[in-house]
C-alpha cells in the first residue's frame, strides 16, 4: 500500500469515483437480489419486505444509490468513448460535460423518487405540470 | 517456487471486452428498470404487479439477461479491485476464488426468483 500514487487530476478522481459508486453498487446489488428473492415466498413475504424497505431512510438512501448509478453509468459510456472512439485527447472536456448532464438527471430524479412524483407531473398532465411540481407546493 | 502467475494466463482481454459489452446492456437495462419501477409507477411494488410481468416469457427473458449482465460486470469489478490491491499471490486466488462463487450464488438465487413465476 506505501506505493500507492494517487493524483487528484481529472482523469484519476474519474478513476476514483468509478471504484467507489462500483464498489457501492456490489454491496447494493446483493441486498437488492436478496430483497427480491422474498417473491418466492409469495404476496405476503415479499410486500412485508416492501413495507419495511419503503421506510424513509431508504427512500432517502435510494437518493445516494441513484447518483452511483448515474455517475458509474455516464463515466463508463467516457470509457467505452475512449477505448473505441478515439475520445483520449477530449477526455476532460467529455468528463465534464457527462457531469453537467449527470447533476441535472440526478436533481430531477432525486426530486422524483422523493416525491413519488413523476408519475403525476409527466404521465398524467404534461410537461406544464411536471415544470410547476419541480417547486414545493 | 514461482507462484508468479495463476490461472489461465490470458492477458484479461476477454474480460475487458465484456466488462464493456456488459456495461453498455447495463446503460439500456438500468434505465429501463429505473423508469418501470420508479418513474413509471411510483409507490411501494406490489406482488400483484411484479407477478404480472414475470408469467411472461419476454419479461423473463429481459431479466435473466438483466441479472447475467449485472452479475458478471459486478465479478469483474471486485476481481479488478483485488489485483490491484492484492499481490500476494495465494490471497488473491483464495479472495477471486470466493468472488466468483458469491456472484455464481447471487445469479442462481435470482434466476430462481424469476423461475418462480
Amino acid at each position: 500500500m506505501r506505493n500507492l500514487r494517487y493524483r487528484w487530476q481529472t482523469g484519476m478522481t474519474a478513476w476514483v469515483l468509478h471504484r467507489l459508486t462500483g464498489l457501492a453498487l456490489v454491496l447494493y446489488i446483493t441486498m437488492h437480489v436478496w430483497v427480491v428473492s422474498t417473491l418466492q415466498k409469495g404476496s405476503g413475504a415479499f410486500e412485508a419486505t416492501m413495507d419495511f424497505v419503503g421506510a424513509p431512510i431508504f427512500r432517502f438512501l435510494e437518493v445516494g444509490l441513484f447518483f452511483c448509478v448515474i455517475y458509474h453509468a455516464l463515466n463508463g459510456i467516457r470509457l467505452i468513448a475512449i477505448d473505441f472512439f478515439g475520445a483520449t485527447e477530449k477526455h476532460v472536456a467529455l468528463f465534464y460535460i457527462l457531469m453537467a448532464i449527470g447533476m441535472v438527471a440526478w436533481a430531477l430524479g432525486g426530486y422524483t423518487m422523493i416525491n413519488h412524483g413523476l408519475h403525476d407531473m409527466v404521465f398524467d398532465q404534461g410537461f406544464g405540470a411536471m415544470f410547476r411540481s419541480l417547486f414545493p407546493h | 517456487m514461482n507462484l508468479k502467475q495463476f490461472g489461465t494466463g490470458s492477458g484479461g482481454s476477454t474480460a475487458w471486452i465484456w466488462q464493456r459489452i456488459t456495461g453498455l446492456v447495463l446503460v439500456v437495462t438500468l434505465f429501463l428498470h429505473y423508469l418501470f419501477l420508479h418513474f413509471i409507477n411510483h409507490g411501494n411494488v406490489l406482488y400483484s404487479e411484479v407477478s404480472s410481468r414475470l408469467v411472461m416469457p419476454v419479461w423473463k427473458t429481459i431479466d435473466v439477461v438483466f441479472l447475467t449482465a449485472v452479475v458478471y460486470h459486478a465479478i469483474q469489478g471486485v476481481i479488478m479491485s483485488i489485483h490491484d490491491y492484492i499481490h500476494e499471490p495465494m490471497w488473491r486466488t483464495v479472495l477471486v476464488g470466493f468472488t466468483w462463487f458469491a456472484g455464481i450464488v447471487l445469479w442462481i438465487t435470482g434466476v430462481i426468483t424469476v423461475a418462480t413465476f
